[in-house]
């Protein structure tokens, strides 16, 4: 992986928690703290979608966060990924057949570009490894 | 008040009780003991009104479950008392049987207030009415869940439009 | 005039989605409302009708992935209740020693949340840091840093060996050297007095009503602990005894800084107690039965209905079970967090302060809305939408002007 300038800053992250148990949350703020540490790459948490490059989405997705999820999409400026940060994102995890969820996320925006980390949590170094892969993607499109 | 006393207090106004206990610890082994009584809708909110002015802090109030029997609905209101001192805890548990047809019960928040999303819940979840409840809003459902049908029931009233995550959202 | 401030689903502050609704007064707050159906996975649904047992416990481990052993722990002691089944000495040991290490982590996590609303993004990294030691401990003994799977109906899942307990002592004696600096980062430091005192008020008789559980309620004099009044387990031969601030500070006030005390000395507490099992651990099995097969055959034949309690980092959390003859689910099952108790206590604490305190005071009840759910403040007036970002921006231009 290179940096090259064609990237200016580093990557900012926007965090939506959408019915999530916050085994997947505590996770990604680890990853921040001193001992896994991407903070000093420049990967920081803004607080609004305006400013962000990345989406990180946890939690399956239930009825009353549908259009607030779709709206937080539209609102990010392009060019953006969307990273999905645990099994519940991805399938719906073990509530998949419950009568209050919306269903998983490629349902609701079929049209994103997505990078998947799985796992019940994922571990920190997991999350990272999805970060970097966003970062490579985002280069090459700039190139 | 220790559990005779309670059961002293309480005996005339109730249908039946019966006390279920288990064993803890293993150096020193202590037995924990609840109380399940059964009462009549009619006497629920004389029961509890007893309890409150008896015991000598504010009984705490637990949660209000539900099961649906088939031809009647079981709600237990669970209660403890007497928290504070070791091993010396109440616990508590009233149970009322209403009928499907007939489904209401009084509501308890002028005496616990506590109770409030406890009463809120069992409105939108098995469907009874509480008599005298001002907020009858949903409270973990969305406000556009279809009426009528109520997730913890078992007869023909239970959720019906399950997110089954294999049939055709794949195209 | 009034106004309504809607803190929406998706803010900055809370990490969690909850609907705070404030009506505001000029900058006094008049009125609460909370709405939290975002968060509504149906858990006991599945439950009841789509999951046998063993799978119930492995989704009642999601409800929460921060009280990640509570769950499951009310919902093993509900069942081996009805059931009859039988638990030997050294799985009790092991469930009080993973609960005790579950809570330092829990509270630990919280402190540095609280000091991230004020402002204080180092103290927020450096207890971070300092709780990585105890993550370690939960990936040596249980294989995963979060989600431990540890419960089982009838023991434990995962013995610990004699090669982790030298480095559950090491942690230990970190602990106990680090608690008086801990101590004098927290709670004399003069802008976090300055923030926490006085503010986020809960009298003795509100919190006596409205039913609050925890740290909340002890913070306000109320001496409830599951623990101390109805022990399960190995409790019984601990002795534990419900922690109020008078013990440190010498008054009880009811504010946000007594809930902060009194966090700090249940991490004590809790050391100790993990010191005190460890020498008297028994030697013997793990588990009363190790086949799953003639557990669930079991479980299906009996009938009866029980009830389990544990003192939750949060509060006090209860399960109610009901199992029926010849059924293979659960036919009831009622859960009950600690945080469902703990929100309806936000109205009066909030009455009368300003918007930029709402994230700090909202923050010391250690709100897990996951576990809760399964909030909107109206004011007449016009409708202004603050986001997360700008309340969070609020309380750190607060600390701001405090410390001039």
């Amino acid at each position: 992986m290179k940096i090259t300038s064609s990237f200016n800053r580093a990557l900012w992250v926007f965090h939506i928690n959408s019915g999530s148990c916050n085994g997947c949350d505590i996770e990604i703020v680890a990853a921040l703290t001193p001992r896994y540490d991407i903070e000093r790459f420049g990967i920081k948490l803004v607080g609004t979608p305006r400013h962000a490059d990345v989406l990180a989405f946890t939690g399956p997705i239930t009825n009353d966060m549908v259009d607030k999820v779709k709206r937080v999409y539209e609102q990010t400026p392009d060019p953006k990924v969307v990273l999905q940060v645990g099994s519940c994102c991805i399938s719906g995890g073990v509530f998949h057949e419950s009568y209050h969820l919306a269903g998983p996320l490629n349902k609701i925006i079929p049209e994103a570009t997505c990078i998947y980390v799985p796992g019940c949590p994922p571990r920190p170094e997991a999350i990272i490894q999805g970060v970097v892969k966003a970062w490579e993607f985002l280069e090459g499109i700039k190139k | 008040m220790n559990l005779e006393e309670v059961i002293e207090l309480l005996k005339g106004m109730a249908k039946k009780y019966r006390i279920q206990s288990k064993m803890a610890g293993v150096k020193k082994k202590v037995e924990r003991k609840s109380l399940w009584i059964d009462v009549d809708r009619d006497k629920l909110l004389e029961i509890v009104q007893l309890v409150v002015d008896n015991s000598t802090e504010f009984p705490h109030f637990c949660v209000a479950s539900t099961s649906d029997m088939g031809e009647t609905v079981e709600v237990i209101y669970h209660f403890t008392i007497n928290y504070g001192k070791p091993l010396e805890e109440v616990q508590i548990n009233f149970k009322v049987n209403l009928p499907k047809k007939d489904l209401w019960i009084p509501t308890l928040t002028k005496i616990v207030p506590g109770t409030i999303f406890s009463e809120r819940e069992l409105h939108e979840m098995m469907g009874i009415e509480i008599k005298g409840l001002q907020d009858t809003r949903h409270l973990f459902l969305t406000t556009d869940f279809p009426k009528g049908v109520y997730p913890w029931r078992r007869d023909e009233t239970g959720p019906k439009n399950l997110n089954k995550l294999y049939e055709g959202w794949k195209q | 005039m009034k106004y309504t401030v809607p803190i929406g689903p998706i803010h900055p502050a809370l990490k969690e989605p909850i609907l705070l609704s404030c009506s505001v007064e000029g900058e006094k707050i008049v009125d609460v409302d909370v709405t939290a159906s975002q968060n509504h996975r149906g858990i006991e649904w599945i439950g009841m009708n789509r999951n046998n047992p063993i799978q119930t416990l492995y989704v009642s481990e999601r409800i929460c992935g921060i009280c990640n052993l509570c769950h499951p722990a009310c919902l093993a002691m509900a069942v081996e209740e009805a059931a009859d089944i039988e638990v030997p000495e050294r799985a009790e040991y092991i469930r009080v020693i993973q609960g005790e290490l579950e809570r330092i982590h829990s509270h630990l996590l919280w402190a540095g949340v609280a000091a991230h609303e004020l402002g204080f993004d180092t103290l927020l990294h450096y207890t971070w840091m300092i709780r990585e030691k105890v993550m370690d401990i939960l990936e040596t003994v249980n294989g995963n840093r979060v989600t431990k799977a540890i419960m089982t109906y009838g023991g434990v899942r995962r013995d610990i060996t004699k090669e982790s307990i030298p480095k559950i002592q090491e942690m230990l004696t970190y602990y106990d050297q680090l608690f008086n600096k801990l101590a004098k980062l927290f709670l004399e430091d003069k802008t976090i007095k300055m923030r926490t005192r006085d503010i986020g008020i809960l009298t003795k008789k509100d919190a006596l009503q409205l039913a609050a559980a925890g740290p909340t309620t002890r913070a306000s004099g109320v001496k409830k602990d599951v623990r101390q009044d109805t022990p399960y387990f190995a409790y019984p031969d601990f002795r534990v005894k419900a922690l109020t601030p008078d013990i440190h500070t010498g008054k009880t006030v009811g504010d946000t800084y007594d809930r902060i005390v009194v966090r700090l000395l249940e991490v004590k507490q809790s050391v100790d107690i993990i010191k005190q099992a460890l020498e008297n651990l028994p030697a013997g099995e793990i588990i009363s039965e190790p086949k799953i097969p003639k557990i669930l055959n079991k479980i299906k034949k009996t009938s009866g209905e029980a009830i389990g309690r544990h003192e939750a980092p949060r509060g006090e959390d209860i399960h109610y079970v009901k199992l029926k003859e010849g059924d293979e689910h659960l036919y009831s099952w009622k859960v009950r967090a600690p945080t469902y108790s703990n929100i309806m206590s936000w109205k009066p604490m909030l009455l009368n302060h300003q918007i930029a305190d709402i994230p700090i005071v909202a923050a010391s009840i250690d709100p897990c809305i996951s576990c809760t759910n399964r909030v909107i403040i109206v004011e007449e007036g016009s409708e202004k939408i603050l986001t997360h970002n700008d309340l969070h921006h609020l309380s750190r231009k607060k600390t701001k002007e405090v410390r001039k």
